[in-house]
């Protein structure tokens, strides 16, 4: 309670006290109730945090420019989530005098500021914006060199081009195709034909030139795409106007070039929409965070970039800190969660000379290490190292149905167009030529290169509305085209955070069950968090002498009663002493009696005792886990035996998963966390299941929501009839290609007859497509939530 | 038929200078974000003035913002 307003936590508490100081409590009144800033993990973590960002060489990769008075910074700020953040972010110079200005990017979900270095530093910045949750996200990731922007912004210029060209040559060729009468003067009509040559030749060499280049790519690699006969197309559509208007004073196609184009570059666009804030290309450089705490050798402690590790630094590393890289434990007593690294989820425990992985979480006190290789040579990072060497998965080889499609295309269409020029070489051979080029023109695939965009994208829109996110549109074809999918256990069929637990023992009483609660409420440690959420809300009392003993166990008393609870030696239980445990328990002992003990096991995720059959039907199922066991779950029973592998390390994963596609298995992965990377980059599709998708998540060419897992049968059934969708439609620009055909080959195309049926052949794809699609997607996305 | 020439370039140069525009403001960033400043727009400036810190007056704003 602060100022007699209820708070759900102290994070918003600290955020309305800091606002109200600066008169920033309009921010309340925006939303109905106080808006609830998520606090971050880290909550009350030390104050080093961002010390890395004091360093000089940091500073010149992340800040966009810098003198003495400015300097602009961008940062990636996952919790924005609503328009309340916006506003409270963009007014951070009132928090702040050192601020000058912050513009926010919702949909990257970054914010840039310009501030003055002379008042505030750019960690003082970074603190700030953490103490109003908004912490910003900086790793190794975000140092590298930022591109893409620069692409997308071509793109738009390419289109505006295209757009602006398309719509004036319309303009100046409109007369000439409504002078039935009396054609248009000699004066007026060449000024028109040479504006049109301008504008046409304009749109292809500066909007279509990506065309020409991918495809004399293309061609040299021996690959026929179908930029190919898109190029061809275009150059026949250019070199016969130029002809048409130098040649002979008539109009040329150079409308129908302009329209081919900006159609073209609309799919193009179209396509290229992704989720701008999610990352589907996190490596463990996402994941680690940019600088660790080393220890010199008189006991100093300073914040010191990964990169600059060398074997033999001993690090600190604190309560739910990650362990950077190979090493040795040095002191103190290491309890360690690698259930990223291995899918284990039992946190293990390292006493001092023990080795220590990289990756690795520590959980409880403070433990100092000694590095024995660099980060990037470590177990866990190999797994990227060796995967840049060779490229397993070519999607290219995998023949999807527009690779076929391409080939077939671009040969029926030199028959076509040799045929008709021999046909009009022996008939009438001062024709030839005109219809040899029409038939180049007319065959133009406008119409196929749209179907995949359209298609793919708006299903692709569908399924984002739902939790799933595609990388690509071409994502569903490989949905499609799947038969295995694999699945990993850890994290992805259970849930990281929930625990399933049972309570073995005598009955307790309501005033046992507050002292309980009131005992586990002040411990970190995972399974006193499950043992707490498993006892529910309710009374507290105060204990006095609370303590925790790393890996032990709590103590504490509660007047002059013993209250203990950990391991079975901790609490000294009678029979057990070194138990044979499948899952973790908590023992309990109040006073000198024994009461029982809470035993901790994953649970499934929400829906997957149906998901697991209904795809059992169709595809060949596999189940692969770091762990040793299935931890009493009944997942085993779900797969076929011989298809269940406990205690794969990540690399043995990926080679499972590799060995499934050399056998001709088309298989899709769905995992989470590191230890799945290498698996879901060597399979047809990887999807990566996030409870939170704006956190890290492994590199995949999906990213699902948790929640949607259970959708999945769902969403592969649809990218099946998106296929038949596309088959339609190819079907129909053939149609259109076919009409087309039967003009040029007769020698009878007009610039008016072309700049009829290309329009008219795309626009009947779009529509087409996205009709289809939503109807496939309000039939059976809407059944199913 | 001189004066369609005639109107014919200088709608034609009008056009030209959109374009020209719309190259400035692309290549400015203006289509990097299409999203936040549909929301940004719909934002009151701060009831306060960032001078007036020793000024303690509440505002309506404030006033407003007790709920």
């Amino acid at each position: 309670m602060f100022q007699g307003k209820p708070f759900c936590c102290y994070g918003c508490q600290t955020v309305y006290q800091l606002l109200e100081e600066n008169k920033l409590g309009q921010y309340y009144s925006m939303m109905d109730i106080p808006a609830g800033v998520k606090t971050n993990d880290n909550h009350g973590a030390s104050s080093l945090k961002y010390a890395f960002l004091d360093r000089e060489e940091v500073q010149q990769k992340l800040l966009e420019f810098s003198n003495e008075h400015f300097a602009r910074v961008t940062f990636y700020i996952p919790a924005i989530h609503c328009s309340s953040c916006i506003w409270l972010l963009e007014n951070i110079h009132l928090l702040n005098k050192g601020v000058i200005s912050s513009m926010v990017n919702f949909n990257k979900k970054e914010v840039s500021i310009v501030y003055r270095p002379g008042k505030i530093s750019l960690r003082q910045l970074a603190e700030l914006l953490d103490s109003i949750h908004y912490a910003p996200e900086i790793t190794l990731e975000h140092i590298e060199e930022k591109k893409g922007r620069r692409n997308s912004r071509r793109l738009i210029l390419q289109l505006g081009v295209a757009g602006f060209c398309f719509g004036n040559t319309m303009l100046f060729s409109f007369p000439e195709y409504f002078a039935w009468h009396e054609p248009i003067e000699g004066e007026l009509r060449l000024f028109f034909n040479f504006i049109n040559l301008f504008l046409g030749s304009l749109a292809m060499l500066f909007s279509g030139r990506d065309y020409f280049l991918s495809a004399f790519k293309n061609l040299r690699h021996g690959i026929l795409n179908l930029d190919l006969p898109i190029a061809i197309g275009m150059l026949a559509l250019w070199g016969q106007s130029c002809w048409m208007v130098i040649g002979e004073n008539q109009n040329g196609y150079f409308d129908s070039l302009a329209g081919f184009v900006f159609l073209l570059l609309i799919g193009k666009w179209y396509q290229s929409k992704t989720y701008e804030a999610l990352s589907f290309e996190r490596d463990y450089k996402a994941y680690f965070p940019l600088a660790v705490t080393r220890v010199s050798h008189s006991g100093e402690e300073e914040s010191v970039l990964l990169k600059e590790l060398r074997p033999g630094d001993v690090l600190r590393i604190r309560n739910k800190e990650l362990i950077p890289a190979d090493g040795i434990l040095k002191s103190g007593i290491g309890t360690i969660d690698y259930s990223f690294v291995t899918g284990e989820s039992k946190p293990v425990r390292i006493t001092e000379g023990q080795a220590v992985l990289g990756g690795g979480r520590q959980i409880g006190e403070s433990i100092y290490i000694e590095v024995s290789s660099a980060v990037d040579e470590s177990r866990l990072t190999s797994l990227w190292n060796q995967h840049q060497e060779e490229d397993f998965v070519d999607h290219s080889t995998l023949q999807p149905l527009i690779h076929k499609v391409s080939h077939y295309f671009v040969y029926g269409l030199l028959s076509i167009s040799l045929l008709t020029l021999v046909y009009w070489l022996f008939d009438e051979p001062t024709g030839a030529v005109n219809a040899f080029v029409s038939v180049l023109i007319v065959a133009c695939p406008c119409a196929i290169a749209l179907t995949l965009p359209f298609t793919f994208g708006n299903t692709r829109r569908y399924f984002g509305r739902m939790g799933f996110y595609l990388k690509q549109p071409e994502g569903v074809e490989y949905l499609a085209h799947a038969d295995t999918i694999v699945f990993d256990k850890t994290g992805t069929l259970t849930r990281p955070d929930v625990y399933d637990v049972k309570y073995a023992g005598r009955d307790l009483s309501s005033e046992e069950q507050t002292l309980l609660r009131s005992l586990f409420m002040h411990s970190t440690h995972p399974l006193s968090i499950a043992v707490y959420n498993y006892l529910g809300n309710g009374e507290i009392v105060a204990l006095e002498n609370y303590r925790e003993l790393t890996s032990r166990g709590l103590l504490a008393e509660f007047k002059g009663i013993r209250v203990m609870a950990g391991s079975a030696d901790f609490v000294e239980f009678p029979g057990i002493s070194y138990p044979d445990e499948s899952l973790p328990r908590v023992y309990v002992k109040l006073g000198e009696e024994f009461i029982g003990y809470f035993e901790i096991g994953a649970s499934l995720r929400e829906g997957m005792d149906k998901l697991i059959p209904t795809l059992k039907q169709n595809y060949e199922l596999h189940l692969i886990s770091g762990d040793s066991s299935a931890r009493g779950l009944p997942i085993e029973s779900w797969f076929r035996p011989e298809n269940v592998h406990f205690r794969l390390s990540p690399h043995e994963k990926r080679e499972y998963v590799r060995e499934l596609m050399k056998k001709g298995k088309k298989v899709i992965m769905v995992g989470d966390g590191l230890n799945d990377a290498g698996a879901l980059k060597s399979c047809l599709a990887g999807i990566s299941i996030a409870d939170k998708i704006y956190h890290f998540t492994p590199a995949s060419d999906a990213i699902l929501e948790a929640e949607s897992l259970r959708f999945l049968p769902t969403f592969l059934r649809m990218s099946k009839k998106n296929m038949l969708v596309v088959r339609a439609s190819f079907f129909i620009s053939l149609l259109y290609n076919l009409i087309g055909l039967s003009f040029a080959t007769r020698g009878l195309l007009s610039p008016l007859i072309a700049a009829i049926l290309m329009p008219a052949s795309s626009v009947s794809v779009v529509v087409f497509t996205t009709m289809s699609t939503s109807v496939l997607a309000a039939i059976y996305l809407k059944k199913s939530s | 038929m001189s004066i369609i020439l005639i109107l014919a370039s200088a709608g034609f140069l009008l056009a030209l200078g959109f374009l020209v525009a719309f190259w400035w403001a692309a290549s400015n960033g203006q289509f990097d974000d299409t999203y936040t400043p549909s929301v940004r727009v719909l934002h009151d400036e701060p009831a306060v003035a960032v001078s007036s810190d020793e000024n303690d007056l509440p505002s309506d704003n404030q006033v407003n913002s007790k709920t």
